[in-house]
């Protein structure tokens, strides 16, 4: 059962290896010739505007929350659709009354504007 | 999931889909009317309570629908329309937006009522989580209030860490006992006449965890700052339901724990003994009336401790009984307090009360006569439930316990006394408040009666609580 | 093989875990968290709990990872100045070795293996996990499931009363 995860271990161990040897190569290889310009973070040729630590609106915020509740009840969609078949019209309708309150939250989200950008 | 065990628990499924209704429809038609609707359905939800008769005991090995788990519906459903009622008015003065607050405070209603008809640790837990995760919102519910921000935060954070404990202590008495249902889950726990180390560790941290949610001593240090910045009828609310309901809980929870709970014994001593040291101490120099409610009631719920530790029907009895008369008490303080609120803010200095008994002597008086049923003075219901609890401790053979009790109850007089001289005795330069509507009168008279009623006739009440216990 | 992966994996855990509460960039701590989280769903694998360890990366390691970051930039609270020592990390560290040390003693006192479930790594393997967690929270738990609901629904709420200019 586990060695179907043997693949994932040597993907994550080759990319382990990669990183730090990309790193390490280039510190031992590379020449290393800075100054400021070269150092600055580089944003397609133009010049800096401002620093890139810039506090974020809270609008942001309702989504990333609304993204949270959503992405948890996929997480219980899972189970539920594996086991689908063999639950039937039991399995349809429970999910239902949790679908649907979880609906109603969607509507109530909508009516207030929340998924609007103001 | 059969239609028998729907019909079992209708109260709760009547608050819940109330609860939905209305913020639907308060989302197409916002008015600040759907609270009276909220009522209303709390009102309901407790006469279905009440009058129906359950078709199983148990729902899901989950809930208990029992006259004990009914009668606690029946008590939150009507704590939880008394406070939407008082908040009426409050939410028209602040703009809180109606039919959310209403629906919140279904919401955790039904949360406070599937909590205590636990019969399981997913069940408590989930009760639980319920309610708390309503407060969090409820008492930041004022967004333009820096301090009830602050006070939202500290209670979000700390409530966070608490349910983690909860939930890794339920998780080690189950890797022990492999149940979750309450007989067999503490059952699996025992070894050679003990509790088992896994049960132990299980049980350390489920009490961090309740410590925290009902503010015993090392662990309440939330308390006055969640008190001082909420909405002051959440405030009524979370000291009543939320505290009320989860003793309500632990009374099966210790019930079930059988000889076990000698073993936890020794820390249930302290708990309780601590949070009347430290609740009396920090009241002592308050000066602020929803802070000294705060210290006050981490002394209260060492009296319900007492009762815990004590066990056995009459100890039990004593607790329900001092729980029921330090809800309605501290309902009324909070109601007075929310009756009493300006636009920009609520008097809660001892300075904004100087007087104020010649300006508004009804309110005053009641507010009066709450302190003093806090404090345990005769005719009212107070001195019976502390008298209760002390008789049980010395019953039970805790004569360490009745001692500091009956010290912290004659200390209790100064903090609860100092407010009542600062009302009449000084000299008045109050400003006028203003004046409370119809709807705060008739809670406050009702919690009033209550208060009285039941002190000088506490008869009924005892022979109820008698007959509910499991 | 297995033991020499728990604990590579749980070290890994460990110290990411530690570095969280270490970092002084905000964003550090949450990238160690990650770490953190990742290691756990190995962990979770290696007790034949696949599905904890996918709901591990999706909810925890995805999800609530985003939140936490959007958080940090929303406070944009930069990088924090180096404490000194004090006395609470003193006495923090020495609480932690006596918790440590008690917890130590405990476990040998009696029997730290819980109780066996009905669900064997052979029904998990036959059956599948996913399906096994799907048919219990459909029959045993399902009240609880639906209870969630409820809380998903005050959560939405919550987020809306608190965040929305105009409700």
């Amino acid at each position: 059962m586990l060695e179907n995860y043997l693949p994932i271990l040597v993907l994550v161990g080759i990319a382990f290896a990669f990183a730090v040897a990309v790193v390490i190569l280039s510190r031992l290889v590379g020449p290393n010739k800075p100054n400021d310009i070269k150092l600055a973070p580089y944003e397609c040729g133009m010049p800096l505007l401002s620093s890139a630590r810039d506090r974020f609106s809270i609008k942001f915020y309702i989504v990333a929350v609304t993204f949270i509740v959503f992405d948890i009840e996929v997480a219980f969609l899972y189970p539920w659709a594996v086991v689908f078949k063999q639950l039937g019209w039991y399995g349809a309708v429970t999910m239902g009354i949790f679908l649907f309150v979880l609906i109603v939250g969607f509507v109530y989200e909508w009516k207030k504007g929340a998924l609007e950008w103001e | 999931m059969s239609a028998l065990e729907l019909q079992s628990l209708l109260p709760q499924i009547i608050l819940a889909l109330g609860a939905t209704t209305v913020l639907m429809l308060g989302a197409w038609y916002p008015s600040r009317k759907w609270i009276l609707g909220g009522v209303v359905i709390a009102l309901f939800a407790a006469l279905s309570a009440g009058l129906m008769t359950p078709a199983v005991p148990e729902v899901g090995n989950l809930y208990s629908t029992g006259s004990y788990a009914r009668f606690f519906v029946v008590l939150w459903s009507l704590l939880g329309a008394l406070s939407l009622l008082l908040s009426l008015r409050y939410a028209e003065i602040h703009d809180l937006p109606g039919s959310e607050y209403c629906a919140l405070i279904l919401f955790a209603i039904c949360g406070m009522s599937l909590l205590s008809a636990a019969t399981s640790l997913i069940g408590l837990f989930l009760g639980l989580e319920a309610f708390t995760l309503v407060f969090y919102i409820l008492i930041a519910f004022k967004r333009e209030d820096s301090r009830g921000a602050e006070a939202g935060l500290k209670y979000l954070v700390m409530g966070a860490v608490a349910t983690g404990f909860l939930a890794f202590g339920i998780s080690l008495i189950y890797a022990a006992s492999g149940s979750f249902h309450l007989p067999e889950a503490f059952a699996g726990l025992e070894q050679a006449g003990g509790m088992r180390p896994l049960g132990l560790a299980g049980w350390a941290l489920m009490l961090v965890a309740i410590g925290f949610k009902v503010s015993l001593a090392p662990f309440h240090l939330w308390t006055p700052d969640v008190y001082q910045g909420a909405p002051a009828p959440v405030t009524g609310l979370l000291a009543t339901g939320s505290k009320g309901a989860v003793f309500a809980s632990l009374v099966p929870l210790f019930a079930a724990l059988g000889p076990l709970k000698a073993d936890l014994e020794q820390v249930l001593w302290l708990l309780a003994a601590l949070s009347l040291l430290a609740g009396t101490f920090a009241a002592l120099p308050q000066r602020n009336l929803k802070r000294m409610l705060a210290y006050s009631s981490v002394v209260h719920m060492g009296y319900l401790m007492i009762g815990l530790l004590v066990g056995g029907s009459e100890a039990h009895r004593a607790l329900l009984f001092y729980l029921i008369s330090y809800a309605f008490a501290t309902l009324a303080a909070f109601g007075v307090l929310t009756s009493f609120s300006r636009v920009d803010d609520e008097p809660q200095e001892y300075a904004d009360f100087r007087g104020l008994g010649y300006l508004h002597p009804r309110r005053s008086s009641l507010l009066a006569a709450c302190l003093l049923s806090l404090a345990g003075i005769p005719p009212l219901v107070g001195f019976f439930a502390k008298f209760g609890i002390i008789a049980a401790a010395l019953k039970g053979g805790y004569p360490g316990l009745a001692v500091i009790a009956v010290l912290a109850a004659l200390t209790s007089l100064y903090y609860y006394l100092a407010p009542i001289v600062v009302l009449f005795m000084q000299q008045r330069d109050a400003r006028q408040l203003r004046r409370g509507c119809r709807h705060e009168y008739f809670v406050l008279a009702l919690c009033f009666s209550a208060i009285l009623l039941l002190g000088v006739y506490p008869a009924p009440l005892l022979d109820l609580l008698t007959g509910i216990l499991p | 093989m297995l033991s020499i992966l728990f604990y590579l994996f749980a070290t890994v855990a460990i110290f990411s875990a530690f570095y969280v509460t270490k970092a002084r960039n905000p964003v550090n701590s949450a990238l160690c968290l990650v770490t953190t989280f990742i290691c756990f769903a190995v962990l979770y694998i290696t007790l034949d709990a696949p599905f904890m360890a996918a709901i591990q990366i999706i909810v925890y390691a995805g999800a609530i990872i985003v939140l936490i970051i959007f958080v940090i930039m929303l406070l944009n609270l930069g990088t924090a100045v180096k404490k000194r020592y004090t006395h609470a990390l003193a006495w923090g560290a020495a609480l932690s070795v006596i918790m440590l040390f008690i917890t130590n003693t405990f476990i040998r006192r009696g029997v730290p293996t819980g109780k066996l479930g009905d669900v064997t790594t052979q029904m998990i393997h036959s059956y599948g996990h996913t399906e096994l967690i799907g048919m219990a929270l459909f029959t045993e738990f399902l009240l609880p499931f639906e209870i969630a609901s409820i809380l998903l629904l005050v959560a939405i709420v919550g987020a809306i009363i608190l965040s929305k200019r105009q409700v």
